[in-house]
């Protein structure tokens, strides 16, 4: 898989936090306007006074598909100024997602993964004739993440499918280091420094059941969550680079050496998918995945548990057939 | 007015030359020879009376400036090592040592010699005087090796004029003062700088070496410290080892001990170059100082001058010289003794090879400390202190290393203690008595073996030392010594190193030394401070007034 860091360059990273604000933003737009349609809902029901609805000039189209929904009665006479037209006559919600009927859907998703747990990664190597050490403290940035899930209704709101999921991010190291000395044994020089830039490819395929809870008529979330399989390649620090001069009793780090290596692990994920449904087969919303799994990568002679996965955000299209 | 001037300046000339008359011979501070006449002016007017001195030999050519050092150890401080003249020939052992701050002078110490009366133009070339030692050693004397005309101050009174020379022979290093005259041996004297040793062995710990790495091939050269410090293997090729010491040949990477995976095995060698690399650091990091001569010389470490299995026929000389004793053989040369091999026993010991003990390496490059500072004299009382020295600068890098303790690889104040099986030594500092040394100066050597003492009388100082980092009682006089305590050794160890080799000259006594040193701790640590306390009680308990 090419790295997606390479697709989207580094001078693009704050536009690209910017969508991930926009896919918040849409989740949350979406749930106001699902709250809203429901109060509208709820100030047409029998037995409460009802503002008078507003003329209309030609007929409204009829919902395509779906349940046929109550229509608006015709106005018989004109309404007094300042009336409010009802919402509901605009046009029709593209299905009732209180009882699924449809046989599936699919979700591409493009944001971030804001929230990625760090990892200490130690190695050891040869310095002067004696096993040097370098620990790292990485934190790993935000980078941006692409998603897709499927699901195949099984039975009622319930449905079967999968998801994968690429990130790209990178990493920034702390770095402290025990450099031994050239003259004698146990005598290490300590140092300490920041690497940057390291790069991150995480990817992620998953079963998932998902669960269709309607939030309104326009408005559904998609729960879902099941195992996950998660993989990395990511560049490690093996070695310091430093520099040191006669007597030798200090040592200045310089930067370190890297190699990219892989590895995955077995874990779970999980979220929700916010839609709000501009018809019966297309919606858009957001998307928030947490997932995590671990590996185990050996730089150098040094084991070091990596952990994976981490919060996604993402804006996100739907298509329900 | 000119009739005025020229009496005043005959009248200040006149009364400078009885003040200096006076200063040099009945000064407090100055002890008077027949001939020699011994210089510590501390205070005030004894320095300002000796700079002026200073002054007016420079101007008629007695003295000549050998160039001024910054001191390593305080900042702004100098040294100027003055070497005395007559007719443009150096007087061997005159000398003043003049320190000085920000361009004033702060103490004149040293030797200078009155009643000169040698004719200077010399009877004989500096070639012939090489060929008249040759002759009587059976020696050569390699190109490297210029004999130098000296005014030659005798023991029992007047003066000779001399070519000085520093001979290998067979079975020694020697001084030899050829007379200019009659190419006659005006004196001879050991300059065998050595541990006189004893040593065990090569222990099986790890050290680190710095290598070079040519054609595939690693080398002994160390270029990872300021100084390139060689080892080199000889092989036993005894011959080429007297040519290269003799100044006759270079050695070249051919001679370089080699190893083809830097996993070295040579114990010998292993330990010949880590620890002249250790002491070349040791000085750096205690006294900033850059090697022997305070300009990163090249260091050379000859072993396996000889061959091990060779030793039952070997003359006793080379047994002596080349198996059962290192030496420095100046310009920055070590040759390290082979040892016997396992099995083999001297005086009911094992002995292994001698660059396998740390204090004795340091001893020796020690020794081409002082060749390059004081030059202390290598017979009587300043060849006691030279190798009084030696033995400080050995046991402190021993301690630098090692933890302290008993036993091998321990640091403790006994020389050459990990040469042999079982442990022994050859001297302590602790307790010089304990091997037949003195450790008061009433109980100094005044014979002629051993070049006047100088391993015997050693003792002396090296008591005053040991008592003034750890404490005791001097088992001679009895005085208590309060030392500052092994936690503050480096404070004794800087004002022993600094007053030995910046303050002291050539010829320098036991009580120049005590002088010195108090000298020194005054300078680094302040009047009255604990470390200057306890150098005047060790040099008091062993009766250096």
């Amino acid at each position: 898989m090419a790295r997606l860091r390479n697709v989207l360059p580094t001078d693009l990273r704050p536009a690209f936090r910017g969508v991930v604000r926009g896919a918040l933003t849409v989740v949350a737009v979406s749930l106001l306007a699902a709250a809203s349609a429901d109060a509208q809902a709820q100030s047409q029901q029998p037995g409460r006074p009802q503002p008078p609805p507003a003329p209309t000039t030609a007929a409204q189209p009829a919902a395509s598909g779906g349940a046929a929904q109550p229509q608006a009665p015709a106005p018989s006479k004109p309404q007094p100024a300042g009336a409010t037209k009802p919402l509901a006559r605009k046009s029709a919600p593209p299905q009732t997602s209180k009882s699924w009927k449809g046989r599936g859907f699919a979700v591409v998703a493009a944001g971030a993964q804001v929230a990625t747990q760090g990892y200490t990664s130690t190695s050891v190597f040869t310095v002067h004739a004696e096993d040097a050490t370098l620990t790292a403290d990485a934190s790993i940035g935000i980078g941006p993440a692409f998603a897709a899930r499927a699901g195949m209704r099984v039975w009622k709101n319930l449905a079967l499918g999968g998801g994968v999921s690429v990130v790209s991010a990178s990493q920034s190291l702390d770095v402290t280091g025990r450099l031994p000395h050239p003259f004698q044994f146990n005598q290490p020089r300590d140092v300490e420094g920041t690497a940057d830039g390291l790069e991150r490819v995480e990817t992620l395929a998953a079963l998932e059941v998902s669960w269709l809870v309607a939030v309104s008529r326009r408005v559904d979330m998609l729960v879902f969550g099941g195992p996950a399989y998660l993989h990395v390649r990511q560049d490690m620090a093996t070695r310091i680079q430093f520099t040191e001069a006669y007597p030798y009793d200090t040592a200045t780090y310089t930067g370190i050496e890297t190699v990219s290596m892989s590895g995955g692990g077995v874990g779970v994920t999980g979220g929700v998918d916010v839609a709000y449904l501009l018809s019966k087969h297309l919606g858009i919303g957001g998307e928030l995945r947490y997932s995590y799994a671990s590996t185990t990568l050996t730089p150098s002679k040094e084991p070091s548990t990596v952990p994976l996965g981490g919060l996604q955000v993402a804006v996100a299209a739907r298509i329900l057939f | 007015m000119r009739r005025l001037v020229r009496p005043a300046r005959r009248a200040l000339a006149l009364l400078a030359a009885l003040s200096a008359a006076v200063l040099m011979s009945a000064h407090p501070s100055a002890q008077a020879g027949p001939n020699r006449r011994t210089v510590a002016a501390f205070e005030g007017r004894d320095v300002r009376a000796w700079d002026a001195q200073i002054a007016r030999m420079l101007r008629d050519g007695q003295l000549r400036s050998r160039g001024e050092e910054a001191d390593l150890l305080l900042e702004g401080r100098s040294h100027e090592r003055l070497d005395q003249y007559h007719d443009g020939v150096k007087v061997f052992g005159g000398e003043l040592v003049r320190q000085a701050h920000d361009g004033q002078t702060v103490s004149v110490l040293g030797v200078v010699y009155a009643g000169i009366r040698v004719d200077t133009e010399p009877a004989l070339g500096p070639q012939e005087a090489a060929a008249a030692v040759a002759e009587l050693t059976g020696a050569a004397v390699g190109p490297g090796l210029d004999p130098e005309l000296v005014v030659l101050p005798r023991d029992e009174g007047g003066y000779v004029l001399a070519y000085r020379l520093r001979v290998l022979t067979d079975y020694d290093l020697e001084v030899f003062f050829i007379d200019a005259s009659s190419g006659g041996v005006a004196l001879r004297y050991s300059d065998l700088q050595t541990a006189v040793g004893t040593g065990q062995g090569v222990h099986s710990d790890t050290k680190k070496l710095s290598t070079s790495l040519r054609n595939g091939t690693n080398l002994a050269i160390d270029a990872m410290r300021p100084p390139t410090i060689y080892t080199y293997d000889l092989k036993g090729n005894l011959s080429r080892t007297k040519l290269y010491v003799s100044g006759f040949i270079t050695l070249n990477e051919s001679d370089v001990a080699a190893d083809a995976d830097n996993l070295w095995t040579d114990a010998a060698v292993v330990d010949a170059h880590a620890y002249a690399g250790w002491t070349y650091d040791y000085l750096f990091k205690r006294f900033n100082r850059r090697g022997l001569d305070n300009r990163d010389l090249t260091m050379a470490s000859v072993v396996h001058p000889v061959r091990r299995e060779d030793w039952v026929s070997a003359p006793s000389e080379t047994l002596n010289l080349y198996y059962l004793n290192a030496f420095y053989a100046g310009r920055g040369i070590m040759v390290y003794g082979e040892g016997l091999p396992p099995g083999a026993t001297m005086g009911g010991r094992q002995w292994n090879y001698f660059s396998g003990a740390i204090d004795v390496v340091a001893h020796e490059l020690g020794h081409g400390v002082t060749d390059y500072t004081s030059d202390l004299i290598y017979r009587n009382e300043s060849g006691a202190l030279n190798e009084a020295l030696s033995d400080i600068i050995g046991t402190s890098v021993e301690f630098f290393y090692q933890q302290a303790g008993a036993g091998y690889m321990k640091a403790d104040y006994l020389l050459g203690e990990d040469l042999t099986a079982p442990s022994g030594a050859f001297r302590s500092m602790a307790n010089p008595q304990a091997y037949g040394h003195p450790d008061h100066y009433s109980k100094r050597y005044l014979g002629t073996e051993d070049n006047g003492g100088v391993h015997r009388n050693s003792g002396i100082a090296n008591n005053a030392f040991y008592l003034a980092i750890e404490s005791g009682t001097n088992r001679t006089s009895g005085l208590s010594v309060q030392g500052v305590g092994a936690a503050h050794r480096e404070q004794i160890e800087k004002a022993f190193f600094r007053g030995f080799t910046q303050l002291l000259p050539a010829n320098a006594t036991f009580a120049m030394a005590r002088a010195a040193t108090l000298q020194a701790a005054r300078d680094l640590y302040g009047s009255g401070s604990d470390v200057e306390r306890a150098i005047e009680q060790a040099w008091t308990a062993v009766g250096v007034l």
